[in-house]
């Protein structure tokens, strides 16, 4: 269990790898591998989680000490972000085997695994250079799913995701490079020791470079404007991981930088708290907006999403242990909830042979099941009491108004009752009496028992709050001090 | 006596009723098993601290609670029974989601936290968009946005609350955040100005739904007034004389009965704000015992109104008509409930009407104000009566003559609901100490008060006779103030479309937003 922290980067890339080499042998039955690979992953990720309430775990690559090897810290935050992203992709997974058609199924599997494993990568490392190279894994392999369909559609939604994503890598790199060639270091810690001898100017250069490239990652208004068309055309086990977890793995990473690295006490002298929280409300707001009136169910989806990145963005950047347990707390909630929506969506969506809203009119009455996931996904999101989504906006308000920013919490308001609107159009549309071209029956039960967990989860958190919420406390405090758990650097180089 | 956890345990498997049972025999027993349980619940405060841990639950029953709880397990108990012959025979789920309002109900009237209060508080909007989305989609999703809006404005001043004082508990709100509040409680409770979206949901929701609407929902709205703001008497004053003059203006000019019915709960909404902003305890035992009989009596004219409906298909003025034969019940029940509603002894508005302009004894304005609602009160109702019931029009003699009495569900809620507006005025001891606990002496059965009584109801009954076609029901469009609100409409989503349209889908209009964004970031820290 030493190797804990790596193995759960290497489980899956190794699954990715020995998927099309064992094809020769094992031919139709590859999922078995994907199979064996997500339990394995699923089960390690607990553990890593369970450990990591523990006692944090710092973990050197290839043994090498500290500013020269690569660092992956495995604290109560990573550990929860880490069973978080799992949690999805088991589900995404388990999906897919039925979701997906046979034809090119294979490669798909292998971008999903390079997916998980980037994703877990992105959250684990605490290299800058490190971090980087995941994220450029992640958004190939993103790109290239989100174009899975081959839809002219898809097509272009990936060429302009693909083309805006690169900008983004490449303000990244920018600042990555900016901080090396100033500090000379790539570990997070060790740069943060050092980031006193650096000029201002630089400095302040790279911190902004970040967040516009985290922000097109993540999609914070204004660099929101190719999620919707990527969101909406991917295969909805994607869609899923995307809204539910990608961008949130972005937001994670971005926050960590700016916590760990910056330090916020440098960040707040800056007045980069009151840009972060400021674009996190322009984003919550701009999303609601824009998902009024939308036809594509999936769509409207997407730019739901945005607005909860925002409202995420918003708790996070108070700097307060509260609002980031709150910030935290939504992300998962909003994750289940969106997973469920899009999983079941998807399963709408394919019965109709179309995402458009009103073709799926009177789906609610052919498939009931898959229709109450989707409402309770729905409700939770919009924030209804005794659903997650309602606890965690609550925190979020609570904290916001604990540090002051009436303001923003009018605006999640705001954003709640524009919810609303959508959310419960969609909802009445899919209860209209049944239209007499879809027979009465749900999608087999492989597809809609992830979709029944995911949303039955949203019930139970909302219900039972207690353990989520320790583990997120927990999260959110060694978020705050992760520093302090990583052995300082001996020698330098 | 009942423990509250029970008795809440026991209104929540109401919820789960059409799950298990098919036959609906049994569901108005279950509500009546529920509403005789609320009758002996223990006053006590408890916790739960199990309840959505580590938050818990405070459970709280006093005297108000207490009050609130026996008028909604009634009125639940009555809807119920009613319901079992009116409401379609395919759509048990509908119980389920009564059940869902009543536990919601309980919920906000049990709870000493805020946290709980406001969870409930949503929940029953969300129970009542789901009672009546079932026939109007639409009205649903317009009550439940504006729903919400109000919530939403509640939550911030709880939260608010929090910050100042430091603890969740309700009670008496600072004075800086009352207008919060009031928004918030005032969006739920109907008060002027917020009232826009009651005629539309009280007209068109199921006539069982608009009983639990202008019967309980809109009296949550006074219950948190009574809790959090309960010494604001002034604005009370004004408020409740405004409402009560407006509601029954507009009431006098509708040709719908359900619509003549919703505008009227404002105006009596009116009288029971006024009670309360009179500041001394008969006026407000006045408010509560009005509270208590507006329940009742605005609850069984929407039943009867609903089942005049129910057999004619029509709840407009013009088309009814020539019912007293046909459908006796329906119309005494209906008779009783609008002699209440008018404050004619010695039914239950006489009481709580008395009580209310003996608490505002020293205020000359608000008595005359009282005297000309009253008026206009029994005219409207006189209008009712009479063109719904009464009226003899050749055309529809043939039709209206040949319809049966309702079922014996509907006709059993209303006779029941017609005798507690009866006993509630014969015996007000009975509610006043032992619902309501108040200890006032007040002889309500001098020869002076019941002859002018007498007086209004004849010289009222003389107007409507000689101004009888001025209030002929006709088709006419009457703008409430949501015609003002309906006016903003366009303009936001022009700001929509606005911003949509920036969207371009342009990857090189993208790609500039992009770099300026960061160049904009950079100069700003820089």
């Amino acid at each position: 269990m030493i190797h804990l922290p790596v193995l759960l980067i290497i489980i899956p890339l190794m699954a990715a790898f020995a998927l099309p080499l064992s094809i020769p042998v094992i031919r139709r039955n590859y999922k078995v591998i994907i199979a064996a690979a997500s339990v394995i992953q699923f089960t390690l990720s607990i553990t890593a989680l369970v450990m990591s309430l523990q006692n944090p775990v710092q973990y050197q690559v290839g043994g090498w000490p500290v500013p020269l090897g690569i660092t992956l810290m495995l604290d109560a935050s990573s550990g929860f972000m880490t069973a978080f992203l799992s949690l999805l992709f088991v589900a995404a997974v388990t999906y897919s085997f039925s979701y997906i058609g046979r034809g090119k199924a294979r490669y798909y599997y292998v971008l999903l695994m390079i997916l998980w494993s980037s994703l877990t990568g992105m959250i684990l490392t605490s290299d800058l250079f490190n971090l980087i190279v995941f994220i450029e894994i992640s958004s190939v392999a993103a790109y290239s799913l989100v174009a899975y369909d081959e839809t002219s559609f898809a097509l272009e939604a990936t060429l302009k995701y693909m083309i805006l994503g690169t900008l983004g890598t490449t303000f990244i790199i920018f600042a990555t490079g900016i901080i090396y060639s100033s500090v000379g270091s790539l570990n997070i810690t060790d740069v943060s020791t050092q980031l006193h001898s650096v000029p201002a100017k630089p400095l302040n250069i790279s911190i902004a470079l970040y967040i516009a490239g985290f922000g097109v990652k993540t999609a914070l208004v204004p660099m929101h404007t190719w999620l919707a068309d990527a969101h909406s055309s991917a295969p909805a086990p994607i869609s899923a991981i995307l809204s539910g977890v990608f961008v949130k793995v972005g937001v994670f990473a971005l926050f960590k930088l700016m916590y760990n690295m910056y330090g916020w006490s440098m960040l707040t002298s800056l007045g980069i708290d009151r840009l972060l929280i400021n674009i996190g409300a322009a984003t919550a707001l701009l999303g609601g907006i824009m998902a009024v009136n939308q036809r594509d169910i999936k769509r409207m989806l997407a730019y739901s999403t945005i607005t909860q990145v925002g409202l995420i963005v918003m708790a996070l950047s108070l700097g307060t242990l509260q609002g980031l347990s709150a910030g935290f707390f939504h992300m998962f909630n909003h994750g289940i909830a969106k997973g469920s929506l899009f999983l079941s969506a998807g399963l709408m969506a394919r019965k109709a042979n179309s995402n458009e809203i009103q073709h799926l009119a009177g789906m609610g009455r052919c498939m009931p099941l898959t229709f109450f996931c989707f409402t309770v996904g729905a409700l939770s999101i919009v924030g209804i009491p005794l659903l997650n989504g309602f606890l965690s906006k609550w925190l979020i308000c609570s904290s916001l108004v604990s540090n002051g920013q009436i303001t923003h919490v009018i605006i999640l308001l705001l954003t709640s009752i524009i919810g609303v609107m959508y959310y419960l159009k969609v909802l009445q549309s899919l209860a209209l009496p049944q239209e007499p071209e879809f027979n009465h029956s749900e999608a087999s039960y492989k597809m809609y028992t992830p979709v029944v967990v995911l949303s039955a989860l949203c019930i139970i958190v909302g219900l039972l709050p207690y353990i989520p919420l320790t583990v997120i406390d927990r999260a959110a405090f060694d978020f705050l001090n992760l520093n302090e758990y990583i052995i300082s650097p001996i020698g330098r180089f | 006596m009942i423990n509250p956890v029970l008795l809440l345990i026991l209104s929540a498997t109401t919820i789960f009723l059409p799950l298990l049972i098919r036959k609906r025999v049994v569901f108005p027993f279950v509500f009546g098993i529920v509403f005789t349980a609320g009758l002996f619940v223990s006053k006590e405060v408890l916790t739960l601290p199990y309840w959505l841990y580590p938050y818990g639950w405070q459970i709280r029953i006093d005297a108000l609670s207490y009050f609130f709880l026996v008028l909604l397990t009634f009125l639940v108990f009555m809807v119920a029974l009613y319901s079992y012959s009116y409401i379609d025979k395919s759509d048990n789920a509908y119980f389920g989601w009564l059940g869902v309002f009543l536990t919601a109900s309980m919920g906000v009237i049990v709870s000493g936290d805020f946290l709980n209060f406001f969870i409930f508080w949503e929940l029953v909007a969300f129970a009542l968009y789901s009672l009546i989305k079932k026939n109007q989609p639409e009205v649903a999703h317009r009550y439940f946005i504006i729903q919400f809006s109000g919530a939403s404005v509640l939550l911030l001043g709880i939260l608010l609350y929090y910050s100042n004082t430091g603890h969740l508990l309700v009670g008496p709100v600072p004075g800086n955040l009352r207008f919060l509040f009031i928004l918030g409680l005032g969006v739920k409770g109907a008060i002027w100005g917020l009232h826009f979206w009651l005629p539309e949901a009280h007209t068109k929701a199921p006539s069982s739904v608009s009983c639990l609407l202008s019967g309980f929902v809109v009296k949550l709205g006074i219950y948190g007034f009574i809790r959090l703001i309960p010494d604001y008497n002034l604005f009370f004053l004004v408020l409740g004389g405004l409402m009560a003059l407006y509601g029954v203006v507009f009431a006098l000019f509708q040709h719908d009965a359900k619509t003549l019915l919703a505008y009227h709960t404002i105006s009596q909404l009116g009288y029971i704000i006024m009670g309360l902003g009179s500041g001394n305890i008969i006026g407000q035992t006045g408010a509560l015992y009005h509270l208590f009989n507006h329940a009742v009596f605005k609850g069984l004219l929407f039943l009867a109104v609903g089942a005049a409906g129910y057999r004619l298909g029509t709840r407009d003025l013009i088309k009814m008509g020539y019912l007293y034969k046909s459908m006796p019940v329906t119309t005494m029940t209906c008779l009783v409930a609008a002699l209440s509603i008018a404050g004619i002894a010695p039914f239950n508005g006489y009481i709580s009407k008395t009580l209310i302009k003996e608490g505002l004894y020293d205020i000359n304005l608000m008595k005359h104000l009282i005297t000309i609602v009253n008026y206009g009160t029994i005219l409207s109702f006189s209008k009712l009566m009479y063109y719904g019931f009464f009226n003899k029009p050749e055309e529809l003699k043939e039709k209206n003559n040949a319809l049966k009495e309702v079922p014996a569900g509907m006709t059993t809620a209303m006779i029941i609901m017609a005798s507690v507006c009866l006993v509630t005025g014969l015996m007000p001891q009975l509610l006043l100490n032992d619902i309501i606990f108040a200890d006032i002496s007040i002889s309500f059965w001098s020869f002076e008060k019941l002859s002018s009584n007498i007086y209004t109801l004849i010289l009222g009954l003389v107007i409507f006779y000689i101004g009888r076609n001025i209030l002929r029901p006709k088709h006419k469009v009457i703008n409430d103030i949501d015609y003002f609100y309906r006016s903003i409409v366009p303009f936001l989503s022009r700001f929509e479309i606005k911003i949509k349209s920036i969207h371009t889908g342009n990857l090189s209009h993208y790609l500039i937003w992009y770099v300026t964004f960061l160049v904009v970031i950079i100069l700003s820290i820089l």
